[in-house]
């Protein structure tokens, strides 16, 4: 084995990840070869080093900290869960409003009987069909025809 | 008598809070210190630390047990480090190559030429942190977490021919920086003489 591919393979023999065969082709390599020896060397030298770089100590709170920002990340969570459920819901009631709204027959009595919400509609009606009515007719014979159904 | 882990994992996944609180009592010294040789800052380690176990607790439902918790962890934080180095990125520009090396030799080394234990520390941990973040978290990850070329490959996703690769890289970067630092035992050694 020569030098160079020695060196190359140095770090891996020293980690032991070197395969059995090529492991034992450096080490006969190394009895002989005073350059590569001196190359392990630093390698173990920087090892030995590294036993001095310093340590960090976790603080008195560290754990509790760490639980406190579970439980608040477990909170948001619940509540962004409970909001897209709100959603949900309200978006799923205001379809099946419009689809009854929109199947009502004529003269029905729950408007009759709630004149707020009647009015609002036909408010509703009267300010959406005027501008759906400028970009698209065709469409104002249908919301009129609501409108009509809901006087 | 100190609960097993596997039940503490099993527990945590089931949602027990106290059980996995015992694993960040377990582990918080390990994960602190890897994200700190990782990031090499002391300042935000802690706050990054309990971010990672804050991700594994929202998370430990994935963990599928194959591997040990804490190579799972690790994983979660090396994820997080690098995050983080890239938000840095991004905030502001990288320090030069080699800028560390501007600082004057007599500030580390004195006229006797013997180096106290703190400087040596810093300059140890200033060489890795000069080194390019992809051979970093390889070498921290085989020097300190004392993980096989198979777990990083695994751990970084990449060949176990790149783990060896960056790992030479890293070392023969190192060796030059730290060709004329002595180890903590010549420093004891030439103060007790």
């Amino acid at each position: 084995m020569r030098c160079n591919e020695v060196k190359r393979l140095l770090s891996a023999y020293f980690d032991g990840e070197l395969p059995a065969d090529k492991s034992i082709e450096v080490k006969d390599h190394l009895r002989s070869c005073r350059n590569c020896a001196k190359e392990l060397e630093s390698i173990e030298k920087i090892h030995r080093l590294m036993g001095a770089f310093p340590i960090l100590e976790a603080g008195p709170y560290f754990e509790s900290q760490v639980i406190e920002r579970i439980e608040g990340e477990k909170r948001k969570r619940r509540f962004s869960l409970g909001l897209k459920l709100a959603i949900g819901f309200a978006l799923c009631g205001l379809m099946l409003f419009l689809i009854t709204l929109r199947y009502l027959p004529s003269g029905d009595v729950t408007l009759e009987t709630t004149p707020v919400l009647n009015t609002y509609i036909q408010e509703y009606i009267e300010t959406y069909s005027g501008h759906i009515g400028r970009s698209n007719p065709g469409l104002i014979v249908s919301v009129s025809s609501l409108g009509e159904t809901s006087r | 008598m100190e609960e097993k882990e596997e039940l503490l994992v099993k527990r945590a996944k089931r949602g027990d809070v106290s059980a996995f609180s015992e694993l960040v009592r377990r582990y918080e010294r390990y994960v602190l210190n890897l994200v700190y040789r990782t990031l090499g800052r002391s300042e935000d380690a802690e706050d990054i630390a309990q971010e990672a176990f804050v991700k594994a607790f929202l998370n430990i439902k994935k963990f599928k047990e194959e591997s040990k918790f804490s190579t799972w962890l690790s994983k979660i934080v090396i994820n997080l480090c690098m995050d983080k180095i890239r938000e840095k990125a991004n905030k502001e520009e990288n320090l030069e190559e080699g800028v560390w090396l501007t600082i004057p030799q007599s500030s580390y080394y004195s006229p006797e030429e013997t180096v106290e234990r703190l400087e040596i520390q810093e300059w140890i941990k200033k060489a890795v942190m000069n080194l390019p973040e992809d051979l970093r978290i390889v070498f921290v990850l085989r020097e300190f977490e004392d993980l096989s070329y198979q777990e990083i490959s695994e751990m970084l996703d990449i060949p176990i021919g790149t783990v060896e690769s960056r790992l030479y890289r890293a070392r023969m970067k190192l060796r030059s920086l730290l060709k004329d630092l002595k180890t903590l035992e010549e420093v004891t050694e030439k103060s007790e003489v």
